[in-house]
């Protein structure tokens, strides 16, 4: 177990890995995104209520459930890299920081463009969207203070210490349905029968949407890092031989 | 599964009249998607050929220094 932590904490066998694994997590995205595109615009029944607006929610629903675990991700880097001083677990706080705010912004605005027509408003200040909006101004916060820090070394540690701090937010996203009274709606349950308010035909492809989302997360994440590995090594020899034969 | 919710093409694309919400989000996902899968590779094109014109200098830098050094060894 040791033995493999240390290792994933080598970047060159990290690299080396995830060009293994980039092939297949391609081909499992798109097999999700396949099936769930189609199914979500096609076949899933209009809401009885939200008539055809309910598409919205299987771009909206997986991108905003995972905008939620980038945080705790980036603040699980950060403490690792404080702790430990891994030199990829801070590769990886940084490369998630965009990504996330990519995700909590296509969440808010994805969410506004179907709040217009059910809510009637595009936006309101409810507890809700306005935890999201704190945690896409803590994702560019993020960013902004490694950029504004010269040092990689203390850029790390501030960006570590914020992210395990802004954490904070993150059950205040999820339960803040719960907590306050919100004009955003609870999480639905599930059920499996028929003829619940929430059947499988409604449910299911949201499911695929999920797990295909998650794979487009796992891809582009692992992308933005194999990058930073490259740039942080780039004076190190497999990095140069690399290059030499790109 | 259930069966497909629309009779025509155009009914489709209408999207029960709110065409304009459904057809944005998608919009917008799709270059949300595009976007964060294509500028990691164009960066890591970037990086190689930056990396590669380097490798190139240094090399060169090499050859003078190397030329310089031999020809002061002949002189002596």
């Amino acid at each position: 177990m040791w033995l493999w932590f240390s290792k994933l904490g080598s970047p060159r066998w990290f690299y080396e890995l995830s060009g293994k694994w980039l092939p297949w997590l391609y081909a499992a995205m798109a097999i999700f995104l396949a099936v769930g595109l189609p199914w979500a615009l096609l076949f899933v029944p209009a809401d009885y209520q939200q008539g055809e607006t309910i598409r919205i929610m299987y771009i909206h629903v997986p991108v905003a459930s995972i905008s939620l675990a980038c945080f705790p991700l980036m603040a699980v880097a950060g403490a690792i890299t404080l702790v430990w001083r891994m030199k990829l677990a801070d590769m990886v706080a940084k490369c998630v920081a965009p990504i996330g705010a990519w995700f909590s912004g296509l969440a808010l605005l994805s969410g506004a463009i179907w709040g217009e027509p059910i809510w009637g408003v595009w936006w309101i200040w409810d507890a809700r969207l306005t935890s999201m909006l704190i945690q896409f101004f803590l994702f560019i916060g993020v960013i902004a203070l490694r950029s504004a820090i010269e040092s990689q070394d203390a850029a790390a540690k501030a960006c570590a210490v914020l992210a395990i701090v802004g954490a904070i937010n993150v059950p205040i996203i999820k339960y803040s349905v719960e907590w306050w009274n919100t004009l955003h709606q609870p999480a639905s349950s599930i059920s499996m029968d028929p003829m619940a308010p929430n059947p499988p035909e409604v449910w299911v492809p949201l499911l695929v949407m999920i797990a295909g989302v998650y794979l487009f997360f796992i891809i582009t994440l692992l992308l933005r890092t194999r990058n930073e590995i490259l740039t942080r090594e780039r004076r190190s020899k497999w990095v140069q031989d690399l290059v030499r034969k790109g | 599964m259930s069966e497909i919710q629309f009779n025509s093409i155009a009914e489709f694309l209408q999207m029960g009249g709110y065409a304009a919400h459904v057809w944005l989000v998608y919009l917008f996902f799709a270059i949300f998607i595009a976007y964060n899968l294509i500028s990691p590779r164009i960066s890591k094109q970037q990086f190689i050929r930056t990396q590669k014109r380097r490798l190139a200098r240094d090399e060169e830098e090499r050859q003078r220094v190397d030329q310089s050094v031999d020809a002061t060894d002949a002189r002596q």
